[in-house]
């Protein structure tokens, strides 16, 4: 046996490829962006509410935000140019029905906390997923229009998901990092293969905060 | 192919006159386009085949993206205007196969074409169905070459070949393997089977096909496409700052392209080779290596040695 891999050999399209996926992407969904902006900001303030309602319809937005990335973005788009992904845009499907069913039902999400370092850390962490990490890819494609969004594109969501995955019961969150930490192990291989290292930060992020998530107990506040 | 050979040959001065006139790169690629490439025969027929052929691995899997499609389009253009044929690509490289087909219907230049793709599945059943899948995607009513694909399955989807091959429903038939991977059952197969190709990795650098699997090839009879010719354009990117060598010249290499790529013909087991891209301009240089001198067989050692000094 002589095998010579690298790993840029097991990656099937280019980055210029991928990177306008998020484009195309992008141009086809417009003006589904600002729904999606303004539900992802709606999601920490409806936690934040005593009245439980409130945090179902949280649990609600969150799930349509995975059915839609999967669905649209991964197996319209990405699945064509790398069949794996096929696996994981109807496994998004799934996760949404078990963020609903665990988070929103077996074990009710807890309240986002209404003050101190918690709930600040918390809003950092959610701002910077809703408007900050969406720049790498636009960056890396030198053009606004690469955006990669919340509830549109999937490395963003997965880690956007992870500060509501603390806010829920540490004896049953494993259950609902299980495909996230999948996620972005898989999506931060295919980056580094790709010899794309600026937008492996966020998969690998989300996997480095996956883990530390299943030992942390729930910060959500009583109530 | 020997249809496509002779009416090429037919329509050549006419083809020859508008192609000119509508060149992108006047200069080199029209004199190219005029003069003969090199071409070496398939042992099996003696049709003979142009020695640059065009790879689709990542390249063309573009997914539905119309912008991408139009420039690989312009890619397949360029191939086709340098006397290229041969194409190879496969139904595991995403969604390559339609974009060749897009591409080709876009161009309508599939009497050049030499058709080659690859079954590659652990289904007996499905790999039947890839193949006519395969030819809905390009367009083409029939493969010039398929291929098993890195000899997944390879004892049933033999068998289905030769009844293919049998039933005139493809010309050709061969297996494929690259990086190294199950050399020992790769000869194996070559020794017992009645294969018209084989597709394996050669190049300046990765040169294990020379010890068993090439003089195996000519002593069989059996026509070699070497895949991977730039590693994957790893050589690019080890060798395209540094100069070449003074004597590049007189072995009928202009630049870095030419120089692994004429490396690899001059083998006189190789058929030929099918590098990939996505870029025109790097299409132009890979198919400068069709055209001219070839290394002899002195020349050829010394671009080993060149290429391990530097
Ligand atoms: N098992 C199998 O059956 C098997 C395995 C491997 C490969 N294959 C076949 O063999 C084909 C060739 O192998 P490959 O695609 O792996 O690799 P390759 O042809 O050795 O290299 C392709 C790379 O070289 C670059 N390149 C091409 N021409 C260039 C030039 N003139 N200057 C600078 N860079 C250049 C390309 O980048 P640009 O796009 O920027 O030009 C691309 O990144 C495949 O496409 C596939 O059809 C078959």
């Amino acid at each position: 046996m002589r095998w010579d891999y690298s790993l840029a050999d097991l990656v099937m399209f280019t980055p210029e490829v991928y990177l306008r996926l998020f484009s195309r992407f992008n141009e086809a969904a417009w003006p589904l962006h600002l729904l999606a902006l303004l539900g992802g900001l709606a999601i920490p303030f409806l936690l934040s509410r005593p009245l439980p309602l409130f945090r179902h319809v949280a649990i609600v937005l969150l799930a349509l935000a995975w059915i839609y990335t999967g669905l649209g973005f991964l197996l319209e788009y990405y699945s064509p140019i790398n069949w794996p992904v096929t696996y994981f845009a109807y496994g998004f499907v799934a996760q949404a029905m078990l963020i609903g069913a665990v988070a929103g039902w077996w074990h009710p999400v807890g309240r986002w906390p209404s003050g101190g370092a918690r709930a600040g850390i918390l809003w950092l962490l959610w701002l910077l997923c809703l408007l900050g990490l969406p720049w790498l890819t636009a960056s890396a494609a030198d053009s606004w229009q690469a955006l990669s969004l919340f509830a549109m594109t999937p490395d963003v969501t997965v880690v956007a998901t992870l500060p509501v995955l603390l806010l829920v019961h540490r004896r049953v969150r494993w259950l609902l990092l299980l495909l996230p930490l999948g996620w972005c192990f898989f999506s931060a291989a295919t980056l580094l293969a790709l010899e794309t290292a600026g937008l492996m930060v966020v998969p690998a992020l989300g996997l480095v905060a996956g883990l530390v998530l299943l030992f942390l107990p729930s910060w959500s506040e009583p109530g | 192919m020997a249809n496509r050979i002779s009416r090429r040959h037919f329509l050549g001065g006419l083809a020859t006159v508008s192609l000119v006139s509508q060149m992108p790169v006047l200069g080199i690629a029209s004199q190219h386009q005029r003069s003969e490439p090199i071409t070496r025969p398939i042992p099996g027929s003696g049709e003979q085949l142009p020695v640059i052929g065009m790879g689709t691995w990542r390249t063309f899997n573009v997914g539905r993206d119309e912008k991408l499609l139009t420039q690989r389009a312009q890619v397949l253009k360029t191939f086709f205007e340098y006397q290229g044929t041969v194409i190879d690509s496969s139904p595991m490289y995403g969604t390559a196969e339609l974009a060749l087909g897009k591409a080709l219907s876009k161009l309508g230049r599939d009497d050049e074409l030499f058709a080659a793709t690859k079954i590659w599945t652990s289904d007996t059943e499905e790999g039947v169905k890839q193949a006519k899948e395969s030819r809905q995607l390009w367009g083409v009513e029939r493969f010039d070459l398929l291929q098993v694909h890195n000899l997944v399955n390879w004892q049933a989807h033999l068998e289905t070949l030769k009844t293919m091959k049998e039933r005139g429903e493809v010309r050709y038939i061969g297996i494929t393997t690259s990086h190294g991977r199950r050399l020992q059952e790769f000869e194996d197969i070559m020794e017992r089977e009645p294969l018209d190709f084989v597709q394996l990795t050669y190049n300046v650098l990765d040169r294990w096909a020379e010890e068993r699997l090439l003089p195996l090839a000519q002593e069989r009879g059996i026509a070699v496409i070497a895949n991977r010719p730039f590693q994957g354009g790893r050589l690019f990117d080890r060798f395209q700052g540094q100069p070449l060598p003074s004597w590049a010249g007189d072995a009928g290499c202009e630049n870095w392209a030419e120089y692994f790529l004429k490396f690899i013909v001059s083998h006189p087991a190789v058929t030929c080779a099918i590098p990939a891209t996505t870029q025109v301009e790097h299409m132009q240089e890979n198919m400068g290596a069709q055209f001219g001198a070839l290394p002899d067989p002195g020349q050829r050692s010394e671009m080993i040695r060149y290429l391990e000094e530097l």
